[in-house]
């Protein structure tokens, strides 16, 4: 990972006034696409298969030791959708699916994360191709020596945001169902805050 | 008719086996053509996917008369020139190995693609190679230019069985028909 994409992680201010006593790995960071990745795994004639969006920013607010504060604002470049065949991303980025000309960006925000079973859970919302919905995300973080790991996934259903007009609304050869993952490194937010 | 091969025909197994293939060949030829004039599409991702779950049910059924052919001696060929059990023998040869190649090289471009291959939806093959534009469109030349060579071959085979049913009335074509000539 380069840390290029990584602006200082600036830690939230009750964290910084007891910077003694902060926890190495609450902090808030601003990540881009360097930091990690963004894919999605779809359904076509009954086979799975990944893309992956090359542009995003994420601005994270994050600490496992009070997740209600926790806030999310994650901005996706819908363009830079990439499947690995270029006729298959021209049509993603065409009318019938993301539609990029009109809804160049679509955007995940949230706050208050919930402590689970298997990690943490964010209900936040996601806005794609212009309709806005309520998604959960699960996620996990995890911190190391060299900073923390944050990752997780959700399944969205295309049809909900309109992804798929027209011979593609349908889920014969298409499928419905969308898993997102992300995977993100961030540094310890505690180099941030000794600057 | 025996299951197994006889002296003067093959049995049912080889013959079903030989014949399905046949019709299946015929499908994929109408399948691909047909996925080629279409532009990307619901009806374009349709017909590649039959014409992949097809190509699938090829490769198995070519295992299986490869297994057959060297389990289950086929009958003798009728007497004809040296030059002719060679050309004949080549071509067979060569007709199992492109049976083996097409699916092969056409489950490859899939993966190249990032398009995997789904067995009729109901089981996903694992890719073969990692996604490639370039190499996508090597395979899509090598699988073509084993088609045309498959076709090629196959016009051969169907000239020499009429050749020798017709010119020779040896009765070779009776051997991989359930009725006529000799048991």
């Amino acid at each position: 990972m380069g840390r290029k994409g990584l602006t200082a992680g600036v830690v939230a201010g009750t964290c910084l006034a007891l910077a003694a006593g902060c926890p190495a790995s609450a902090g808030s960071w601003r990540a881009d696409q360097s930091a990690g990745g963004l894919s999605f795994e779809a359904t076509q004639a009954g086979a799975r298969f990944t893309g992956r969006f090359e542009r995003f920013t994420a601005d994270i607010a994050f600490d496992p030791a009070a997740p209600a504060d926790c806030r999310f604002d994650v901005t996706i470049t819908t363009a830079s959708a990439q499947t690995g065949e270029s006729q298959r991303d021209g049509l993603l980025k065409g009318e019938d699916f993301f539609w990029v000309e009109r809804y160049p960006a679509a955007s995940f925000r949230g706050s208050g994360c919930q402590v689970t079973e298997a990690g943490f859970e964010l209900d936040g919302e996601l806005t794609l191709r212009g309709v806005t919905r309520p998604v959960s995300l699960g996620f996990d973080f995890e911190t190391g020596p060299d900073g923390s790991r944050l990752s997780g996934a959700t399944t969205l259903h295309r049809l909900d945001f309109g992804v798929g007009q027209g011979e593609w609304a349908g889920t014969q050869w298409v499928g419905g169902d969308v898993t997102v993952r992300f995977d993100l490194a961030l540094p310890p937010a505690r180099a941030g805050a000794a600057r | 008719m025996p299951l197994s091969n006889s002296a003067n025909r093959y049995g049912i197994v080889a013959q079903l086996l030989h014949w399905s293939v046949v019709v299946l060949l015929i499908a994929q030829f109408i399948l691909a053509e047909a996925a080629e004039e279409l532009p990307l599409g619901v009806e374009k991702l349709a017909m590649l996917a039959r014409h992949k779950s097809v190509g699938i049910t090829i490769l198995g059924l070519a295992f299986l008369r490869i297994v057959l052919r060297l389990a289950d001696r086929p009958p003798p060929p009728p007497p004809m020139p040296a030059w002719q059990r060679l050309a004949a023998a080549t071509s067979h040869w060569a007709m199992y190995a492109i049976l083996f190649a097409m699916p092969l090289s056409g489950w490859m471009m899939s993966s190249a693609a990032n398009y995997p291959v789904s067995w009729f939806g109901l089981v996903q093959l694992p890719d073969l190679v990692v996604p490639s534009e370039s190499l996508q469109e090597v395979l899509h030349e090598i699988h073509e230019v084993l088609a045309g060579t498959l076709l090629f071959l196959v016009g051969l085979h169907v000239l020499a069985a009429f050749k020798h049913q017709f010119v020779d009335r040896d009765g070779l074509i009776t051997r991989m028909l359930p009725w006529g000539g000799r048991d």
